[in-house]
């Protein structure tokens, strides 16, 4: 408040300026980047421009607007920074006016301007409320409830992130299950607090997106960022247009999942040229080439304390009371089968709320797994088999929801189930981390992971194609 | 994959058809913006049902039906590759779903400005009906 107390003091010196600095045009602060948005979304209606005195007109605009508030709090406060700033009377023409002595109106004058400061901090705190609300509207609902060991993998993503200069093309990198969903997640709504970014735009490819993958990506972006292009508009078009925004602005976009090297390098091209102010954050398993120019961010499985956290955590949610309390070296067993996977991690732990652990463990090492997908296999069979028919026969459908997921009310609408089968069902399933919690407090979604869907396809279904 | 399609499945592939028949019988702005939010749910099934010789027909009937939803909510870029791979994977016996597919195909070919396409897919649409003239008339109108 202090620092923000001198900024404006400086903006009110520079009033008569015709230019200034980024303090004393108080660039910092939203409610003066919103009066200059708004002003160049008007220029070619009223022959405005984005050039310094513009600038300063709008910072301008933002003090005396908020000098005008003061007047109704405080009038001789007003009618004293009017006279100082906006007239540019002396301190003593000033104090004469008022009919101050001139220490009396040196005074009053850095009270009346710790009062505007106050009137434009409780403005900016509600544009930056409503500004966040926004940002945040435009992200999925969050996948988790509490991040177990990747606290300081989020620090250094947000830290990335916010570097002024690079890069500008960041890849979240890292096998199935690991949670780079949720670490993007995380690590946005962190960078977003800072409102460094203009737009955010969170894009999830889809397992059963077309072959052009890059192409549909470019499309979905124009869609939401530039609504005026017209359907005529060629690729070239388009990418033009894509260019001109993010250059105008910084956006942060966010590809998550982008699972295919089919036309990656390509897509990469592009985006690096669209980047700078703009930034792209990738999800992908794929570690992306060294040719292309991207930051790959790779995220490994979980130590064993934070796994072992994980176990309990996740255990305590779903009243597993003897894992919940167990001791790290107890824990140490699903490490050492797991590696470390979150997911494999979350379902082990739902599988030991109907099955002694020690079975599930030793079934699994009996199995000698040796990659990743054969363990998520043999888990999820074990998982299944556990269980009841009902939570079998609601799983087995929600291949049938899309990535949004569905509502209890329609599930049971589409698939004549009653209310408490739907509830038992999503019970067990929540509880066995084999449905995901989506939407948000008031419209409950549910929906099911990628490698969930995976598995019920093509061991359970038997989905002959799947697009 | 030589494992049967499982019938649990199948059978609520289906219910979920039909759920989605029903909820756009009546496409006016109100149901369209009501409906809107739930389009990756819509685009889901379409896209499962298209691949099943069993749920195919429903699927197309679906697929026709939600038309003025995907011009009006502008979803044109995801459909028009729906629509194409419905036709691909159009069991021998379905000429009367072909020719009106063929139409919608046309026609988001054209909203997208894919002018030749569209007059190609018009074209073949006419010749794959040229035996039943009528059926083109009329379902060209």
């Amino acid at each position: 408040m202090k620092q923000l107390q001198t900024a404006v003091h400086a903006a009110l010196k520079a009033w008569q300026t015709l230019d200034g600095t980024p303090t004393d045009l108080l660039e910092h602060l939203l409610i003066v980047q919103h009066e200059r948005a708004n002003a160049v979304a008007n220029a070619v209606a009223n022959s405005v421009s984005n050039s310094p005195t513009t600038r300063r007109l709008m910072t301008n605009r933002v003090l005396h607007q908020g000098i005008e508030r003061l007047q109704k709090q405080d009038p001789v406060a007003a009618q004293l920074l009017s006279s100082r700033f906006m007239d540019g009377d002396t301190m003593l023409m000033a104090a004469h006016r008022l009919q101050l002595s001139e220490d009396q109106a040196k005074r009053r004058q850095r009270e009346a301007i710790r009062q505007l400061t106050q009137i434009l901090w409780e403005q900016e705190t509600a544009v930056r409320q409503a500004r966040l609300q926004q940002l945040h509207s435009q992200l999925p609902p969050a996948g988790y409830h509490q991040l177990f060991g990747t606290q300081e993998k989020v620090a250094e993503l947000v830290q990335i992130l916010r570097n002024p200069n690079a890069p500008w093309v960041i890849a979240v990198v890292g096998i199935g299950g690991i949670g780079k969903t949720s670490l993007a997640d995380a690590a946005v709504r962190a960078a977003i607090a800072h409102f460094d970014y203009a737009q955010l735009v969170w894009l999830r490819v889809l397992p059963d997106q077309p072959q052009d993958v890059a192409n549909g990506i470019l499309a979905e972006l124009a869609a939401q960022l530039c609504p005026d292009l017209p359907p005529s508009a060629t690729a070239v078009q388009r990418d033009h247009q894509l260019r001109t925004t993010f250059k105008a602005a910084p956006h942060l976009v966010v590809i998550d999942n982008l699972e295919t090297a089919v036309g990656m390098e390509q897509l990469l091209q592009k985006l690096n040229d669209f980047a700078h102010p703009s930034q792209f954050l990738l999800t992908t398993r794929v570690r992306l080439p060294a040719t292309t120019t991207a930051y790959n961010f790779l995220l490994h499985e979980l130590p064993p304390k934070a796994a072992a956290d994980l176990v309990r955590h996740q255990a305590q949610n779903i009243g597993v009371q003897e894992l919940a309390s167990a001791t790290d070296a107890d824990i140490h067993p699903i490490f050492a089968v797991t590696g470390g996977n979150p997911l494999a991690i979350k379902l082990i732990v739902g599988l030991a709320a109907v099955l002694p652990l020690p079975t599930i463990l030793a079934d699994l090492k009996a199995a000698q797994l040796t990659e990743i997908e054969q363990m998520y296999r043999h888990i999820y069979w074990q998982a299944w088999h556990s269980l009841s028919p009902k939570a079998q026969a609601l799983l087995e459908m929600m291949p049938l929801a899309g990535d949004i997921g569905l509502k209890p009310e329609q599930m049971q609408t589409m698939w004549q189930l009653d209310q408490p089968t739907v509830l038992a069902a999503t019970t067990e399933l929540v509880n066995r981390s084999l449905l995901e919690v989506r939407g948000t407090i008031w419209e409950r979604r549910y929906g099911i992971h990628r490698l969930t869907e995976a598995f019920l396809q093509s061991e359970i279904i038997h989905l002959p194609e799947v697009w | 994959m030589d494992s049967e399609l499982s019938p649990r499945f199948l059978k609520a592939l289906q219910a979920t058809l039909h759920y989605w028949l029903a909820q756009t019988a009546v496409l006016d702005d109100a149901a369209i913006h009501q409906l809107n939010p739930e389009f990756p749910n819509l685009l889901r099934v379409v896209k499962t049902g298209i691949m099943l010789p069993e749920t195919w027909r429903e699927t197309a009937d679906l697929i026709l039906q939600v038309f003025f939803w995907i011009e009006g909510a502008n979803h044109i870029g995801q459909w028009q590759p729906v629509v194409a791979k419905c036709l691909h994977h159009m069991p021998t016996n379905e000429s009367d779903h072909h020719f009106r597919l063929l139409k919608q195909l046309g026609q988001l070919q054209r909203l997208h400005w894919e002018l030749e396409t569209a007059v190609n897919t018009l074209y073949a649409r006419l010749i794959r009906n040229r035996k039943t003239i009528t059926g083109t008339l009329r379902h060209y109108r």
